[in-house]
C-alpha cells in the first residue's frame, strides 16, 4: 500500500512541515522580502524550505491575491519584492490562531499519551 | 559553458512551459533568484561558479517540468484517487475482452498460402486491435467532461443511501416473472423437437436440432439447469438469499456454464448452419457474461451474508 510506504519512508515529516509552508511563509512576509532573502530568513528560524518549492509557492500565493509584489531595482539584480496583501493578512491572522489552536490541542493529546 | 548560460537553458526551458503572460515576469524572476543562489553557493565553496556547480543547483531545484508545475495554480482531477483502481481495471478488461472475442477468429481459419494468418493478424490489430481502445479512451473523455464540471461548478452532493441495503434481499415478483419465463422456456426447449412438425417451412428447416446433440448433449443441459431453477424458487419461497441458496446457484450456474461451454465446442447444435452459427455466439456471450458477474461476485466476496450470526445486520426491506 502506497500509504504504509509513506509511513515508514520519512515522508510523514515532509507531509507535516508542508502544512505549516504557507503559515511560515506568510509570517516572514510582514515586511518586503524577495524570493532568495526570504528563504534565508526562513533557514536562519530553522525553517530551511527548498528553493524548488519556495519560488513558485510566492507565485501561486499572489495568484490567489494574498501577496502583493513589485520589481525594485537597488544594489544588484532586479529584484520582485513580496508582501502580504490585505488578504493576506486576512489569513494570516487566521492561520495564526488556528494554528495556535492545534499547538494547544496537540500539546494536550501528546502529554496525555505520554502519562 | 559558462554556468550564467546553463541557467538561461533552464529558465527557458521552465518559463516555455508556463502560460504565455507569465513568462517574461517568472523567466526574469527565476533568472535573478538562481543567480543569487549560485553567488552564494561559489562564495560558500570558496571559488567561483562553474557549470558543474550551477548544473548541482538547478538539479536541486528541480527537473523544469516539475518547477513549472509548481507555478500553475492546481487544476482539477480527472480521475478522482478513489476511482483509479477501478478505471484501471474496467479500462483494461474492456480492452481484454475485446480482444478475446475478436482474436479468435485470426486462428480458427487454416492457412490458405503460408504467411496468411500473420497477414490476417496485421488486419486484426490494425482493425479490432487498436479499435478496442476506444473503450478507455471514450472513458476518459467522460471523466474529464465530469471532472471538468466539478472544478466549474463545485457542490457537496449530499450522500443518500442506496436502495438495496441488504445485499441478501430479492426482489419477489421480478424473480417470480422471471422464473415463471424461465419454466417456459425450458418446457418449449423440451418439446420443440416434437413441435418441428408442425411449424412451416423454412422455420422448421431452420430450427432443426442435430440428431446427435439431441440424443447425446442436450439432455444434459435439463438436471443443472433445473437446479439451479428449484435453488431460485427455494429462494423466492424464502423470501431472501442465504448463504446456503447463494452457493447452490453459484455451483448450478458454473454447471450450466459448463455444459453450454460444452455445446459450443463439441459439435453441431442445429442442422442448419446460420442457425448453430448464431445460436453458439449467443451461448458464447452467455458464458462470458456468466464468467464476468462471478468474477464480480468473487471480487466482493465476502458479503454480509458470511458475518456470524451475532453480527450480521437485520434484514432491510
Amino acid at each position: 500500500m502506497v500509504a504504509d510506504r509513506d509511513i515508514t519512508s520519512g515522508k510523514p515529516e515532509l507531509e507535516q512541515r508542508r502544512g505549516v509552508l504557507v503559515l511560515a511563509v506568510l509570517s516572514q512576509l510582514r515586511t518586503a522580502q524577495y524570493g532568495y532573502s526570504l528563504r534565508q530568513a526562513l533557514a536562519a528560524r530553522d525553517m530551511a524550505i527548498e528553493e524548488g518549492t519556495l519560488y513558485p509557492l510566492l507565485r501561486r500565493l499572489e495568484g490567489q491575491g494574498l501577496l502583493a509584489s513589485e520589481w525594485r531595482i537597488e544594489d544588484g539584480p532586479p529584484r520582485r519584492y513580496y508582501r502580504l496583501s490585505p488578504e493576506g493578512e486576512g489569513l494570516y491572522a487566521r492561520l495564526t490562531a488556528s494554528w495556535r489552536g492545534l499547538v494547544a490541542t496537540m500539546d494536550k493529546l501528546l502529554d496525555e499519551g505520554d502519562r | 559553458m559558462d554556468p550564467k548560460a546553463v541557467i538561461e537553458s533552464y529558465a527557458d526551458d521552465v518559463v516555455r512551459r508556463l502560460p504565455r503572460r507569465q513568462r517574461s515576469d517568472v523567466g526574469l524572476e527565476l533568472r535573478s533568484l538562481l543567480g543569487e543562489e549560485l553567488d552564494a553557493k561559489a562564495m560558500g565553496a570558496g571559488r567561483s561558479a562553474d557549470e558543474a556547480m550551477a548544473l548541482a543547483l538547478l538539479r536541486d531545484f528541480g527537473s523544469p517540468e516539475t518547477v513549472a508545475a509548481r507555478y500553475r495554480p492546481s487544476g482539477f482531477t480527472i480521475i478522482e484517487l478513489a476511482q483509479s483502481r477501478a478505471f484501471a481495471l474496467w479500462s483494461l478488461a474492456g480492452v481484454a475482452v475485446q480482444w478475446a472475442l475478436t482474436l479468435p477468429s485470426v486462428f480458427s481459419v487454416p492457412e490458405a498460402f503460408p504467411g496468411q494468418t500473420l497477414t490476417r493478424l496485421g488486419g486484426w490489430w490494425t482493425s479490432w486491435g487498436l479499435g478496442a481502445f476506444w473503450l478507455p479512451g471514450f472513458m476518459v473523455v467522460v471523466a474529464i467532461v465530469a471532472g471538468w464540471s466539478r472544478h466549474r461548478w463545485p457542490r457537496e452532493r449530499a450522500w443518500t443511501p442506496r436502495r438495496v441495503l441488504d445485499p441478501d434481499h430479492l426482489n419477489r415478483p421480478l424473480l417470480a416473472v422471471g422464473l415463471a419465463a424461465w419454466a417456459a422456456y425450458m418446457a418449449l426447449l423440451a418439446v420443440e423437437p416434437r413441435l418441428l412438425g408442425a411449424l412451416p417451412q423454412p422455420v422448421a428447416t431452420v430450427f432443426t436440432f442435430d440428431a446427435d446433440f439431441l440424443r447425446t448433449r442436450g439432455p444434459w443441459l435439463f438436471p443443472v439447469w433445473g437446479g439451479q431453477f428449484l435453488v431460485c424458487a427455494a429462494a423466492l419461497v424464502a423470501g431472501r438469499w442465504t448463504r446456503r441458496t447463494r452457493e447452490l446457484n453459484a455451483v448450478f450456474g458454473a454447471g450450466v456454464c459448463a455444459v453450454l461451454a460444452w455445446f459450443v465446442v463439441a459439435g453441431p447444435i442445429f442442422t442448419a448452419k446460420a442457425a448453430d452459427d448464431t445460436t453458439k455466439g449467443v451461448v458464447g456471450l452467455v458464458v462470458l457474461l456468466w464468467l464476468i458477474s462471478l468474477g464480480i461476485g468473487l471480487y466482493r466476496w465476502p458479503g454480509r451474508s458470511d458475518l456470524p450470526e451475532g453480527l450480521a445486520a437485520p434484514p432491510v426491506g
